[in-house]
């Protein structure tokens, strides 16, 4: 029986360098040790796997021998099928294998190459932990868990992707997650059916809402960030090879709170956050007003204002829409290149490119010094809700044009169609926009302002589906 | 079928309610002023003076020009057509900021040339109105000292007046309203060129009466502060009142604040037109050592309060005898007691007596928060 396993397993790693084989002589027979070289800590197989088999070679009679007195390893199993056999392998686990008694055995010996806990690049913080989570599930789960000592934090696994077998876990704290959160994401994962997954933003698709631009799913690398939303009653999905973890659900104003917030003085926070709003003001509108105003609506501008614009673009041989919209476009090559570059250079180049490119534009004749500015400042206020990036580009492309054709009638309508929008979105089964437009018991005080840390750390689920 | 119904409630609110006059700034030539005269034969000759970017192909490419041009016509709106024959850009009117009329046009009647004022959807009921007294061609040329526009000179001239309670304001806004009241009469900023200053410039020179749309009477600068004060009018400016230990030396009282509460009361012959006017002010000068105790402060008070009576009361006798209602009598009676009131609106003045009751606070001098 245990020669099939043998061949099968030689058959299956037929030209794959990196598959070990050790084959140990005892009294009675051979036993085969497979594992994954670079995978398995090679000095523990030795020491505390190989060694002992070696030692006790004279008295193994069957894999009992071994499981019980021989292996040093903390954790052993048994192995049932050739599938189970192929998995252990492949994760970097030992199996043994012999052909003179019934059973294969396998012991945990992983050992591959992970990266360090390093300061995440995309949530940097002036203030608060500063680790962030790894490619490596496990690292990632021993990072939430001992933020959260809590008996009801729970990790539940899945295999998902028909080829990578990737490990995926749902993360909640049972009794403060909605139930019905729970199962709706334990379903949308069972029913993914991939070849393969490398990343969150598979699972992130399967969740969000279709047709929209706006983050309906939440993400994070930072264990502190996913612990407090656990705790607030939220899902993680962390998913094996990614240092990313998703939450749902996942609300507007998340994409204003940063996890500074809850680290610096409430005021200071505080007023960060008001900047943020405003900012997305800036960032979606104020290119379409400045459009609406300037083509439509000479007598809403101050005299002196409308006589400065009009000289600064004497000579623009552009219209101002086209001349707003080609200025955006700069931006935004500028943008993704300062993104492509490595970091240094890559934030040099932004600054130094924008500097450039909004003098250059205006004496070259292409746009005006108060088009640069206008822009250049949407673009900057856009940066203070990342998650937001995709909307408000395509929002305030969208309310430029139809400000420039129908004026300020136009950009109030369009005004309302990005309410509308936000208005009908939706975050496993939540209103995006929640708790805006509700009278329920959760409380606000968290939403634009913070108020003092010891009234604010409560779930929003505690409505109907916590009962 | 509910998207459709959005869909189609969005695209109504944009194709129906659009604008659709996308026009680019620099391709605009702005109207800061217009002037409306007539010719030997009362048609109107209108001046526009119109601010427009200039192009040029130097790097620091920022220039204006200063342009004024001149259109004839039977019709306001027939001059204004002509001057479009001579402008490269669009001539846009929503920074105009002044409609002046030379003497000569108001005493024809401004009637025939204010109507597209009121119509026409392209100019806005924010500028100044006034009446130049002088010439014509010389205002137009502009340039003085202080500003090169007229209508922006005008604009902050008329703004400033804050600082001096003697001169007049209307707006187009106003002259709306005013010309369909009872009374039908309004007060125009007089403006003139001033060669008394150092160097000629634009000065406002007391008010225009303009009753049915034409040009009646003027009131003085002198009588500016008076009629100010009984239209409510009055924000800051100053008084001069006789020194109470020597009549030939004056103390100068700064006005900070007043206010003007009118009560008319019709017995159904005689209107009683009562103006209770409060004066918060401060002693900013005096021509003479004083020693201000209790008594020459009340003094000083009654010395201002009693300016105010005779100088109210003279200038309220001076135009009822002439019979402008100037001071919006018929409208307060009409507010209170209906239009049919008084079918006869020339007899509303001859039956009103004026009260004045003023009432001057004068503020302790020195005070620290007078400081500016």
């Amino acid at each position: 029986m245990n020669e099939d396993y043998i061949a099968f397993v030689k058959e299956k790693f037929k030209g794959n360098i990196d598959v070990k084989y050790r084959q140990i002589q005892c009294k009675k027979g051979n036993i085969l040790i497979v594992f994954i070289d670079n995978m398995s800590d090679s000095r523990f197989i030795s020491q505390y796997i190989i060694q002992p088999i070696i030692n006790k070679r004279e008295n193994i009679e069957n894999s009992n021998d071994i499981r019980k007195g021989i292996l040093f390893a903390n954790s052993i199993g048994i192995i049932e099928t050739t599938h189970e056999m192929l998995y252990h392998i492949l994760s970097g686990d030992v199996v043994i294998i012999s052909d003179f008694y019934e059973g294969l055995i396998f012991c945990e010996a992983k050992n591959y190459t992970r990266r360090a806990v390093g300061i995440p690049i995309t949530e940097s913080v002036v203030k608060g932990p500063r680790e962030g989570f790894t490619e490596a599930f496990v690292d990632n789960i021993s990072l939430i868990r001992r933020k959260a000592r809590n008996a009801d934090l729970k990790f539940e696994n899945v295999f998902i992707g028909k080829k990578s077998e990737t490990v995926v876990i749902i993360s909640y704290i049972k009794g403060v997650a909605s139930d019905r959160v729970v199962a709706q994401v334990k379903k949308e994962l069972k029913n993914m059916d991939v070849e393969f997954i490398l990343d969150t933003n598979y699972i992130e698709e399967r969740l969000s809402e279709k047709g929209t631009l706006y983050e309906t799913v939440g993400y994070s690398e930072k264990p502190d960030v996913v612990t407090s939303k656990l705790f607030e009653g939220r899902v993680a999905v962390i998913v094996d090879g990614t240092p990313f973890v998703v939450t749902v659900p996942y609300f507007f104003y998340e994409n204003f709170q940063m996890s500074d917030d809850y680290y610096l003085n409430k005021y200071i926070s505080n007023t960060m956050r008001i900047l943020r709003w405003i900012a997305l003001g800036l960032s979606t509108l104020l290119p379409g007003l400045y459009v609406a105003l300037t083509t439509n609506h000479f007598s809403l501008i101050p005299s002196i204002f409308v006589f400065r614009l009009s000289i600064s673009r004497a000579g623009v041989p552009f219209p101002m829409v086209v001349e707003v919209l080609l200025m955006i476009f700069f931006f935004q090559v500028l943008r993704e290149a300062g993104i492509r570059l490595p970091q240094p250079i890559g934030q040099a180049m932004s600054i130094v490119g924008a500097l450039i490119l909004g003098q250059s534009a205006v004496s070259a004749g292409f746009a005006s010094e108060t088009t640069v500015i206008i822009v250049a400042l949407a673009s900057i206020s856009a940066f203070l809700t990342p998650k937001l990036y995709g909307a408000i580009a395509f929002w305030s492309t969208f309310l430029i044009i139809i400000a420039a054709v129908a004026g300020l009638p136009g950009f109030f309508v369009g005004f309302f169609m990005f309410l509308s929008e936000l208005g009908s979105l939706k975050s496993c089964g939540f209103k995006y926009l929640f708790p805006m437009g509700t009278l329920k018991k959760f409380n606000f005080r968290d939403l634009i302002l913070r108020d003092n840390l010891d009234s604010i750390s409560e779930g929003f689920t505690n409505e109907d589906d916590k009962k | 079928m509910k998207k459709t119904l959005m869909c189609f409630f969005l695209i109504s609110c944009i194709f129906l309610n659009g604008c659709y006059g996308y026009k680019d700034i620099n391709d605009v030539a702005f109207v800061t002023a217009v002037i409306f005269d007539i010719d030997k034969t009362n048609n109107p000759v209108i001046y526009l003076e119109i601010f427009k970017p200039a192009k040029t192909s130097a790097k620091s490419s920022e220039k204006a020009e200063r342009i004024v041009l001149k259109g004839t016509g039977k019709t306001a709106y027939e001059a204004l057509n002509d001057v479009n024959l001579a402008s490269s850009y669009k001539i846009d009117y929503t920074q105009n900021k002044a409609i002046i009329y030379t003497k000569r046009a108001a005493q024809y009647g401004i009637g025939s040339f204010f109507d597209i004022f009121r119509r026409s959807t392209q100019f806005i009921t924010r500028p100044y109105m006034a009446v130049y007294d002088g010439d014509v061609e010389r205002l137009s040329q502009g340039n003085f000292e202080e500003e090169q526009f007229v209508g922006l000179f005008l604009w902050d001239l008329i703004r400033n007046t804050g600082a001096s309670s003697r001169t007049v304001q209307s707006s187009v806004n106003k002259f709306l309203s005013l010309r369909v009241s009872p009374e039908k009469t309004d007060v125009l900023t007089v403006i003139k060129i001033s060669n008394e200053e150092p160097m000629p410039t634009l000065v406002l020179e007391g008010g225009a009466i303009i009753k049915h749309d034409k040009l009646k009477d003027m009131v003085q600068k002198t009588e500016g502060e008076a009629y100010n004060f009984l239209t409510n009018q009055v924000r800051y400016g100053s008084m001069e009142i006789n020194d109470p230990n020597n009549k030939n030396k004056f103390v100068s009282l700064r006005i900070e604040k007043a206010k003007t509460d009118t009560e008319v009361n019709y017995s159904g012959k005689n209107i009683i037109f009562k103006k209770k006017i409060t004066v918060n002010a401060s002693i900013v000068e005096t021509q003479n050592y004083i020693n201000l105790t209790a008594k020459e402060l009340k003094e000083i008070k009654y010395g201002a309060e009693r300016n105010l009576i005779t100088s109210c009361t003279n200038v309220f006798n001076k135009y009822k005898k002439e019979n402008l209602d100037i001071f919006m009598l018929g409208d307060s009676i009409a507010n209170k007691y209906g239009d049919q009131a008084i079918k006869d609106e020339n007899k509303i003045l001859k039956k009103t007596t004026i009260i004045i009751e003023p009432n001057v606070i004068i503020n302790s001098a020195g005070k620290a928060r007078t400081y500016k």
